[in-house]
C-alpha cells in the first residue's frame, strides 16, 4: 500500500474541497492576470458579433495518457466558449487528433447545446478528427482555419512542434491564436508563432478564467499551494544536501 | 447532483473507473489493475478505429456539401479506403503496404516538416518585431546559441559553442527551467484528473 | 389547389389557418366589381397556361416559397393567407370563363352567385377592398415597380412625392413597392408564387390538403436548415445563459417588437388532415399570450382571427351591406406607425365626415379612417395614383424611415468571409527563406561533399552520454534479444532514421535479434522502412521474422506501455503469417518479462513519448532482488533532447544512453563506422547557418525597429 501517494492525493483533495467552500462563501475571485484569457474573451465578443466561428484545438494526446489532462482543459475550455459563443451564427469548432478526443469533444458540446435547449444547433462535425498523426492533423486543421470563416483559435491540448503550422495558419489570417500545450517542444515552439502563449501551468488555468466553475478555481488554488511546497521542499533539500556535503 | 441525475450511467461508469484505478495504485491491486487497463487498451484501439471514421465521416459530408475543397475531401476518402483494402488483406508488411507508406505518407510528412521549419525560423526572426521584452530577447539569444553550437557553421564548429555553451543552455538552463514547468504541468494534471474524479470535470458531456 | 398538410412547414401551417377571416364579401362591392371588373390576362388563368420557367421549387403550384416571416406574419394578421398576394392595385381585366381554379376565377363565381359563399376564400372581402380602394385612387400617379413579382410589369416613373411606400426608398418592402404597379404582366411573367395563389385560396382552406410540395417545404426541418441556427425561443433561452455567465458580454440589438412577435412560435411535426382539423389545430396554436404579441396585435383575439362556423349562407348579400365587424375591436396605432400617419395642413379630424373615408377595420391600419383614400363603389380603370398610398413625411421621418430599411436590409445580407491575407513583404519573406533554405540543404548534398568537419576530432572522446550508448551496444552477445520502440512519426523520420542507423547498424553487427515495436499507429509501417531503408544494404541477410521481429502497434499509450510493462506477451499477442504464436519463437521463447531483454532502445522524436517510456517501462527493468537493470537507451530527435537530460542525469539514471539528433549520430559513426549521419553532416550544417543568420538578422532588424519607433514616439510625446 502506498501510503505517500494516498496522503498526497487526500491532500491535494482536501486543499480543493477547502478552497472550493471558501470561493462560496467570497464574492468575486481572486485570480492572478494572464492577458490572454482576457483576449480570448475578447476574441469570444468579436465572433459573437462578427458571426464567425471560433476554432478550438484539443490537441492529440491519447486520452488513456497523462497528456489526457490537457486535452481535458481543453474541452473544459469548448464548453465555457460554447455557452458564450451560442449566439453566434457559426458555433464554435473543435478539431482533435484522436479519435477518443473527437467523441469527447461532441459530448462536450451536445452536452452544452442540450442544456442552452439548442440542440438543433448542434452537429456531429462540430467536434472532428483532422488528422490522426501530428502533421497530418496540423494540415487538416490549416484549412479549417482557412476555410471556415474563424476568427479566434484556441489551442489548448497536447502538442508537439506541428503546432508551429497550426499557430502560423492563424498568423496568416491574422486573427487571434491563444495557445497552450503541455509539452515542452510545443511550449517552445508556441513561444515564438503564437500570439498569446500559455506557459506552463498557465494551461490548466483555462476552465478558471473562463469561469467554468468554483470547483476550477479551487483547483487553482490548490495547484499554487502544492507548487509552494513543492519549491519549499526542492530548497529545503538542497540545503540539506549542500549542509550533508559540507559537513561530510 | 443535477448533473447526476440527468446522466446517471456515464457518471457513475466514469468515477467507478478512475477511483478503481486510482485505488488498485495505491493499494497495489496489480490483477484488478491489469484488467481494467486491458479494457483500456481495448477501448484505445477502437478510438483509433472511431477517429478513421470521424475523419472520413467529415470529408463525406464535404464532398456531399459540394464545398469549395470538395475535390480533395474526394482524394482523401478514396486514398482512404485503397489504403484500408490494401492494409488490411495484405497486412502492413506487405510490398504494396510498404509502397503506399514510403511513396505516400512519408513524403508529404517530411514536406509537412520542411514548411514547419521554414514557419519556425520566420516566426524566430519576426519574434523581436512582435514583442520587445525580455522574455522574447532571451528566448532569440539561446536559439540562437543552441543552433549554433548543434553543428557546423559555414563548415567549421564554433569553438566553445558546441563544447562548452551549449551543453550548459540545454542542460543545465534549459534543464531546470524545464524541471519547473514539468513540475507545474505535473501539479495541473493532477488537479485535471481530481475534478474528474470528484465530477466536477464532466468531459464526458453529462 | 392548397397544401399537404404533412409538407408544409410548421410555422406556414400556423400561419394558414390563422388567417382565415371571418367577414364575408359585401355583396355591395361584389356587385360593382362583378359590372365593371376586367379580369387581367394574368389572373385570368387560362385554360390552357403557357409554357414556363420551372420553379427551382419543383411544383410550381406550390406558391411563393420566399415570403419573409415577418411578412407571412403581418398577413396573417391583416386576415389574409401567408400565400396570398398583397393588395394590388392592379385592375383586372373582364371576366373570363375558365376552367381551373384560379382565385379570382371563385371570386367572379361568386359575384356572379354561381358558387356558394361557403366554398369561397374567406378572405376575400378584406382582399379585394384593398383591390378596390386602390383602383379608386387616381390612376394618373407615377409609382414604383420594383417589386420581384412584378417584374413582368412596365416600369412606372417615380412617384412625385417620394414617401417610404411611395417608391423612391431602395429599402420599401416588396409586398408596397407593387401596390402602384401600373399594367398587369403578362401570364408567362406571372411569378411562382402567384402561380398557385388562385388554387390555394380557392380550396386550400376548405378541403383536403394535396400531398405534393415544393422541395424547400418537404424538408421536415427546412426552416432550421435554411434559416437561423436555432429558434427564437430557444435563442431567447441561450441568450439568458450567456448574460448570467457574461454579464459584460455586449449584446445584439434588440429587435422591435413588433418584429419579435412575429416570428414562428414554434417547429411541429406534420402530418396529413383535413381542414377542419387543420383549423382545429392551428387555432390551438394562435393562442398567442398578450405578453408575446405587439401592442396593435394583441387587440385582435384570436377568436377574430379564425373563420366562422360554416352555415349556409345566402350567394350574395343585398347591396350596401355593411361589414360584418363581430368583436374587432379598433386597434390602437403603435407609435412608429403613428409617426407615419399623413400630415399636412388639414388633419383627418377636420376633415367633415363623408371626406374621411372609410374606417380600416383590421390590419395595422384598423381604426383609421382615410389613411388610404378609397371610393368603393366605383371602380376605375387605369392608372393607380401614386398619391392613394404615398405618405406624407418630414425629413426626420423620411430619415428614419431610410435607416430602418436599410437595418432590415443589412441583417439579411449575408457577410462574405473575411479574407485576409498577408502582407506582401511576409508572403515573399517566407518565400525567399524557403527557397535559401531548399539550395543551402541541396547544394551540400549534390555539388560539395564532406567539407564540414565533425564534430569529435581524432584523438578525442565523445560525450558521457554516447559513451555510454557505445558501451550498451557493445555489450551485447550473439543472439541477445533486443527491444526496439519505432515510436517517431514519418515527418522526422529523416533526422531519427539518421540517428539511429549506426546504433541498430552496430547492434546488428553484434549479433543482437531485434523485436521491435511501436505505440504509434503508422509503427508497423515504419519499422519495416527503417529496417529495408538503412539497413538491407548493410545486412542483406538480416531478414524480418528470422533474424528480427515485427510486432506491429501496441495500442493504449501509456497504458499499453504500462501493459507491457506488466506482461508483454498479453500486451502483444502476435502471430506470424502462418500463425504461429510469435512468442513461440525459438528466439523469443525465453521471453516473459521486459527485463529478459538484454536492452531496450527507444527511437522517438518526441520527449514525452521517452518520458512514458522512463515513467511506465523503466521500473520493470529493475530486477527487484538483484537491483540489476536492463538499460534503456534513447536514440532521439535534436529537439527532444534538453528534455531527456534530467532522465539521464538522474542518480540513478532512469536513461542509460542517450544519442540525439544528427550530431549525437555523428559522435556515435565516428566510433563505428561512417554512415548516414556523415552524408547528412554537411546539409545540416548549410541549413543551421542559415537559420542562425536569418533569425539573427530579423532579430537585429526587429529590436533595432522597435527601439527606434519607440524612441520616435517619446521624442514625439515631448513634442
Amino acid at each position: 500500500m502506498d501510503i505517500g501517494m494516498l496522503f498526497i492525493v487526500m491532500l491535494f483533495v482536501g486543499v480543493m474541497l477547502f478552497f472550493a467552500n471558501q470561493a462560496r462563501r467570497q464574492k468575486g475571485r481572486n485570480l492572478r492576470d494572464i492577458p490572454a484569457f482576457y483576449k480570448l474573451q475578447g476574441a469570444l465578443e468579436v465572433a459573437v458579433e462578427d458571426g464567425t466561428r471560433l476554432h478550438v484545438a484539443i490537441g492529440r494526446s491519447d486520452i488513456t495518457s497523462p497528456q489526457s489532462a490537457a486535452a481535458l482543459v481543453g474541452l473544459s475550455m469548448l464548453r465555457r466558449i460554447a455557452t458564450v459563443a451560442s449566439e453566434s451564427d457559426n458555433p464554435p469548432v473543435s478539431t482533435s487528433g484522436n479519435g477518443l478526443l473527437a467523441i469527447l469533444a461532441q459530448d462536450t458540446l451536445r452536452a452544452t447545446y442540450s442544456q442552452l435547449g439548442l440542440f438543433g444547433a448542434f452537429e456531429n462535425d462540430l467536434g472532428r478528427v483532422t488528422g490522426l498523426t501530428p502533421f497530418s492533423y496540423a494540415a487538416g486543421t490549416i484549412h479549417l482555419i482557412r476555410d471556415e470563416e474563424v476568427s479566434g483559435n484556441v489551442m489548448a491540448g497536447t502538442f508537439g512542434e506541428e503546432a508551429a503550422l497550426i499557430a502560423g495558419a492563424g498568423e496568416r489570417r491574422q486573427i487571434l491564436t491563444l495557445a497552450g500545450s503541455d509539452t515542452l517542444t510545443g511550449q517552445a515552439v508556441l513561444v515564438a508563432t503564437a500570439h498569446e502563449p500559455l506557459i506552463g501551468e498557465e494551461l490548466y488555468a483555462g476552465g478558471s478564467y473562463l469561469g467554468a466553475g468554483a470547483m476550477h478555481d479551487a483547483s487553482l488554488h490548490a495547484q499554487d499551494v502544492a507548487r509552494w511546497l513543492v519549491a519549499l521542499g526542492l530548497i529545503g533539500g538542497a540545503l540539506l544536501g549542500l549542509l550533508g556535503g559540507l559537513a561530510g | 447532483m443535477k448533473s447526476f441525475m440527468k446522466s446517471p450511467v456515464s457518471i457513475s461508469v466514469a468515477l467507478a473507473g478512475g477511483w478503481l484505478i486510482l485505488l488498485a495504485y495505491i493499494f497495489d491491486l496489480d490483477a484488478l489493475r491489469t484488467q481494467v487497463l486491458g479494457w483500456v487498451v481495448l477501448v484505445a484501439a477502437a478510438g483509433l478505429l472511431l477517429g478513421v471514421l470521424n475523419l472520413a465521416a467529415v470529408h463525406f459530408g464535404k464532398l456531399r456539401s459540394g464545398t469549395r475543397n470538395a475535390l480533395y475531401s474526394f482524394l482523401l476518402i478514396i486514398s482512404m479506403f485503397i489504403t484500408f483494402v490494401v492494409v488490411a488483406t495484405l497486412g502492413p508488411g506487405h510490398e504494396a503496404s510498404q509502397w503506399i507508406f514510403t511513396n505516400i505518407q512519408l513524403p508529404v510528412e517530411a514536406s509537412l516538416m520542411a514548411v514547419m521549419a521554414v514557419t519556425l525560423v520566420f516566426a524566430a526572426a519576426r519574434l523581436l518585431s512582435r514583442r520587445t521584452d525580455l522574455f522574447a530577447i532571451l528566448f532569440v539569444v539561446f536559439a540562437v546559441i543552441t543552433l549554433a553550437g548543434s553543428g557546423p557553421l559555414l563548415g567549421f564548429n564554433i569553438p566553445l559553442v558546441g563544447d562548452v555553451l551549449r551543453p550548459w543552455v540545454t542542460q543545465v538552463l534549459a534543464g531546470a527551467g524545464a524541471r519547473g514547468i514539468l513540475i507545474g504541468v505535473s501539479l495541473g494534471t493532477i488537479a485535471t484528473g481530481l475534478r474528474v474524479l470528484l465530477a466536477a470535470d464532466k468531459p464526458y458531456g453529462a | 389547389m392548397g397544401y399537404a398538410s404533412d409538407d408544409l412547414p410548421d410555422w406556414l401551417k400556423d400561419l394558414g389557418s390563422s388567417s382565415l377571416p371571418s367577414e364575408p364579401e359585401p355583396e355591395r362591392r361584389a356587385a360593382a366589381r362583378a359590372a365593371s371588373e376586367p379580369v387581367p390576362d394574368w389572373m385570368a388563368s387560362p385554360a390552357e397556361p403557357p409554357a414556363r420557367p420551372e420553379s427551382i421549387f419543383g411544383d410550381e403550384e406550390e406558391g411563393e416559397g420566399d415570403v419573409p416571416d415577418w411578412l407571412a406574419g403581418i398577413r396573417q394578421a391583416e386576415g389574409r393567407p401567408p400565400d396570398a398576394p398583397p393588395p394590388s392595385p392592379i385592375q383586372p381585366p373582364a371576366p373570363q370563363e375558365t376552367d381551373n381554379g384560379d382565385w379570382l376565377e371563385s371570386i367572379r363565381k361568386r359575384e356572379s352567385g354561381s358558387l356558394p359563399a361557403s366554398d369561397l376564400p374567406a378572405d376575400d372581402g378584406d382582399f379585394m377592398n384593398r383591390i378596390k380602394a386602390m383602383q379608386s385612387e387616381d390612376s394618373a400617379g407615377d409609382e414604383d415597380a420594383s417589386q420581384d413579382w412584378l417584374a413582368g410589369l412596365p416600369t412606372p416613373e417615380p412617384a412625385a412625392d417620394a414617401s417610404i411606400f411611395g417608391g423612391e426608398s431602395p429599402g420599401q418592402p416588396d409586398w408596397m413597392s407593387g401596390i402602384q404597379g401600373e399594367e398587369p404582366p403578362p401570364i408567362e411573367d406571372k411569378p411562382d408564387w402567384l402561380k398557385g395563389v388562385g388554387s390555394g385560396i380557392g380550396k386550400g382552406f376548405t378541403g383536403d390538403l394535396p400531398a405534393g410540395g415544393p422541395a424547400w417545404m418537404d424538408a421536415p426541418d427546412a426552416g432550421a436548415d435554411d434559416g437561423p441556427l436555432w429558434p427564437a425561443e430557444e435563442s431567447a433561452r441561450a441568450s439568458e445563459a450567456v448574460s448570467q455567465e457574461f454579464p459584460g458580454l455586449p449584446k445584439e440589438p434588440a429587435a422591435p417588437s413588433w418584429l419579435g412577435d412575429l416570428q414562428p412560435t414554434e417547429p411541429s411535426s406534420g402530418g396529413a388532415f383535413t381542414a377542419s382539423e387543420f383549423e382545429e389545430a392551428t387555432s390551438e396554436v394562435f393562442k398567442l399570450d398578450s405578453g408575446e404579441l405587439p401592442d396593435w396585435l394583441a387587440q385582435i383575439s384570436p377568436e377574430d382571427a379564425l373563420p366562422p362556423p360554416v352555415e349556409p349562407q345566402p350567394a350574395a348579400r343585398p347591396s350596401g351591406t355593411p361589414f360584418d365587424t363581430g368583436d374587432l375591436a379598433p386597434a390602437e396605432l403603435p407609435s412608429w406607425l403613428q409617426a407615419m400617419r399623413p400630415v399636412g395642413p388639414v388633419g383627418l379630424e377636420d376633415l367633415p365626415e363623408a371626406e374621411r373615408g372609410e374606417e380600416e377595420r383590421i390590419g395595422p391600419l384598423a381604426g383609421l379612417a382615410g389613411v388610404l383614400p378609397a371610393e368603393p363603389d366605383i371602380v376605375q380603370f387605369g392608372r393607380p395614383s401614386s398619391a392613394s398610398v404615398g405618405l406624407q413625411l418630414n425629413d426626420v421621418q423620411r430619415t428614419y424611415a431610410v435607416q430602418l430599411a436599410q437595418m432590415v436590409a443589412a441583417e439579411a445580407e449575408a457577410h462574405p468571409p473575411r479574407r485576409i491575407s498577408l502582407a506582401l513583404p511576409q508572403r515573399a519573406a517566407r518565400l525567399a527563406i524557403a527557397i535559401l533554405m531548399l539550395l543551402f540543404v541541396a547544394a551540400p548534398t549534390y555539388l560539395l561533399g564532406n567539407f564540414s568537419s565533425l564534430p569529435q576530432g581524432p584523438g578525442q572522446l565523445p560525450p558521457a552520454e554516447i559513451q555510454a550508448a557505445l558501451d550498451i551496444a557493445n555489450g551485447l552477445n550473439a543472439g541477445d534479444a533486443v527491444l526496439v520502440a519505432v515510436d517517431y512519426q514519418p515527418a522526422l523520420a529523416g533526422e531519427v532514421e539518421a540517428a539511429a542507423m549506426g546504433v541498430i547498424d552496430h547492434m546488428i553487427i553484434q549479433g543482437a535479434r531485434l523485436v521491435m515495436l511501436s505505440t504509434l499507429p503508422t509503427g508497423p509501417g515504419q519499422i519495416q522502412h527503417f529496417m529495408t531503408g538503412t539497413q538491407s544494404l548493410n545486412h542483406p541477410d538480416y531478414q524480418l521474422n528470422s533474424s528480427y521481429y515485427n510486432l506491429g502497434y501496441l495500442s493504449g499509450g501509456s497504458a499499453g506501455l504500462l501493459q507491457l510493462a506488466n506482461d508483454p506477451r498479453a500486451a502483444l499477442p502476435v502471430q506470424l503469417d502462418d500463425g504461429r504464436d510469435v512468442w513461440a519463437e525459438p528466439a523469443l521463447a525465453a521471453l516473459f518479462r521486459l527485463r529478459d531483454f538484454k536492452a531496450i532502445v527507444v527511437l522517438t522524436d518526441d520527449a514525452d513519448t521517452a518520458r512514458a517510456w522512463v515513467e511506465q517501462v523503466q521500473p520493470a527493468l529493475v530486477d527487484p532482488l538483484s537491483g540489476a537493470t536492463t538499460p534503456l537507451l534513447v536514440v532521439s530527435s535534436a529537439q527532444a533532447e534538453p528534455l531527456l537530460y534530467p532522465y539521464l542525469n538522474n542518480e540513478p539514471s532512469q536513461i542509460q544512453g542517450l544519442v540525439a539528433g544528427l550530431r549525437g549520430a555523428a559522435y556515435y559513426e565516428a566510433n563505428i563506422r561512417e554512415l548516414n549521419a556523415r552524408r547528412y553532416w554537411d546539409a545540416y550544417g548549410a541549413g543551421l547557418t542559415l537559420g542562425v543568420a536569418t533569425i539573427a538578422v530579423g532579430a537585429v532588424l526587429g529590436l533595432s525597429r522597435n527601439l527606434l519607433g519607440g524612441r520616435r514616439k517619446t521624442a514625439g510625446g515631448r513634442k
